[in-house]
């Protein structure tokens, strides 16, 4: 079952075109992972995804439904089914790791409070952060601070969940902890989208690869294709300079 | 010195009964222009192009204009237009408008600094435009307007001795008044100094205290 799907998709900065004519679709339990060199749109894409940016031409539906940005209601919509998660983190500081987990629960799906909590104290419980539940983001590592964004964004319990870069921003230790949880929800089923440098990641648990380059998508197949015997000279070669050989 | 005394315990009385009106008006031109300035600030960052355009003039024509004309402007024009208001009623009123661009400012300031990673993650959420800046922009945006909030009310209050000009007897016109009777210009005046200083020790204080409860234990 298709969850989303992206046709002719176009999308520019005033004159400058940083999306041009992507076309591919996300089934429902996939994992699809967004590769390409930098400034080549992927993060624009995810965004667009969630109407985090507007888009203009082609569309993107989000089962069935049209995203939209001026479809106020629409959108919100989509985006309490599509959750997202940040590069960097964007975790409300204010707010303890439980707040922060349980805030779409309580105040925009309007769940009662003690289920939300103590909901969110399980989510918080199977990212690894049982007792970091009273902290403030200031007071966690990057990584425990994804693993909080993570558990926020499963909190909705959302059909699909879009990654940006999720541990571009992380020291080179922290990273495992993260994949490790991203890869655990990919085995019970999540549908995500996850746009990644991680090529160890991408190969093991994608299902499937697409290469964005200049906004053009050259490649969309399963990781063995895509990353092992790319077809473009502009994959390969981007491959090669990021693939330690 | 003991004269000094002595002549204030004279005088008090009459420069107290100043310092009423002072505080009235003060109070007054607080809570108008810290409405209007909020209302103006959500129109500037609303994303509404109208709205922002408006926001954006008012801003611009109000503070290119000095507070004493707008209080003249409200105390002895309006009433040609049909709107008579009293001396005090004037000045809070002229007061709150004039001040009302520096707390529109200031509170702008303070939402943007707050990153836009704040914002957008509150909208992926499903949250819309009001609930984001209740729930997460305004609660930090606080912390960063606090500071230059406290020293825009210190301003407003010495202000407020411009009411003195539409015949509103505030500290300010008492201590003249009182002065030119008298003759006794440096006891009455060092008077009037010290109330104003007085009355904008509780304000600092109170701002000092509000911005520590404010701060994130780290
Ligand atoms: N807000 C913006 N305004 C103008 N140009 C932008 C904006 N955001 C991104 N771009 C441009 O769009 C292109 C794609 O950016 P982005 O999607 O962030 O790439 P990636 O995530 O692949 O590094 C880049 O050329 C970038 O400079
Ligand atoms: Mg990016």
């Amino acid at each position: 079952m298709t969850l989303i799907s992206l046709s002719n998709v176009r999308k520019s900065y005033g004159p400058h075109e940083v999306i041009r004519d992507v076309s591919t679709s996300v089934a429902k339990g996939e994992v699809l992972c967004l590769i390409g060199p930098s400034g080549s749109g992927k993060s624009t894409l995810l965004r667009c995804i969630n109407g985090l940016e507007d888009y203009q031409g082609g569309e993107i539906l989000v089962h069935g439904a049209r995203v939209d940005r001026n479809d106020r209601n629409g959108i919100r919509g989509i985006r309490t089914r599509v959750s997202m998660v940040f590069q960097r983190f964007n975790l409300f500081p204010h707010r303890t790791a439980l707040e922060n987990v349980a805030e779409g629960p309580i105040y925009v799906k309007g769940e009662p409070r003690a289920e939300a909590l103590e909901r969110s104290r399980d989510l918080l419980a199977r990212v690894g952060l049982a007792d970091k539940i009273d902290a403030h983001p200031a007071q966690l590592s990057g990584g425990q601070q994804q693993r909080v964004a993570i558990a926020r964004a499963l909190g909705m319990k959302p059909d699909a969940i879009l990654f940006d870069e999720p541990t571009s921003a992380l020291d080179p230790e922290l990273v495992g902890e993260v994949l490790g949880v991203m890869r655990s929800l990919a085995d019970e089923g999540m549908t995500m989208v996850v746009v990644t440098h991680e090529m160890g990641f991408a190969r093991d648990v994608a299902d499937r690869v697409i290469f964005l380059d200049g906004g053009v998508l050259l490649e969309d197949g399963p990781p063995q294709e895509v990353l092992v015997r790319p077809q473009n000279p502009r994959t390969q070669d981007f491959l090669r300079r990021i693939l330690p050989s | 010195m003991l004269n000094f005394i002595e002549q204030s315990e004279l005088y008090l009385p009459v420069l107290l009964q100043g310092v009423y009106l002072t505080v009235l008006v003060t109070l007054g031109g607080f809570v108008l222009s810290t409405v209007l300035g909020l209302v103006l600030a959500f129109m500037r960052v609303s994303g509404i192009r109208s709205l922002s355009a408006i926001s954006r003039v008012f801003v611009i024509v109000v503070r290119g204009i000095p507070a004493l004309v707008t209080l003249f402007y409200i105390y002895f024009v309006f009433p040609d237009l049909g709107l008579s208001l009293s001396a005090v009623q004037a000045a809070i009123l002229g007061l709150g408008i004039a001040y009302s661009p520096y707390m529109a400012e200031v509170f702008r300031s303070g939402i943007e600094a707050i990153d836009r990673g704040q914002s957008e993650a509150a909208l992926s959420i499903g949250m819309g435009w009001g609930m984001v800046m209740r729930r997460v922009i305004l609660p930090q945006a606080i912390k960063v307007a606090l500071p230059p909030y406290g020293s825009t009310m210190v301003m407003l209050l010495k202000d407020s001795s411009l009411a003195s000009t539409i015949t509103v007897a505030d500290l300010s016109l008492q201590g003249k008044l009182l002065a030119s009777s008298t003759f006794e210009n440096t006891t009455i005046f060092t008077l009037v100094a010290l109330l104003y200083l007085a009355m904008s020790l509780p304000l600092t204080a109170f701002n000092g205290w509000l911005e520590k409860s404010l701060r994130q234990p780290r």
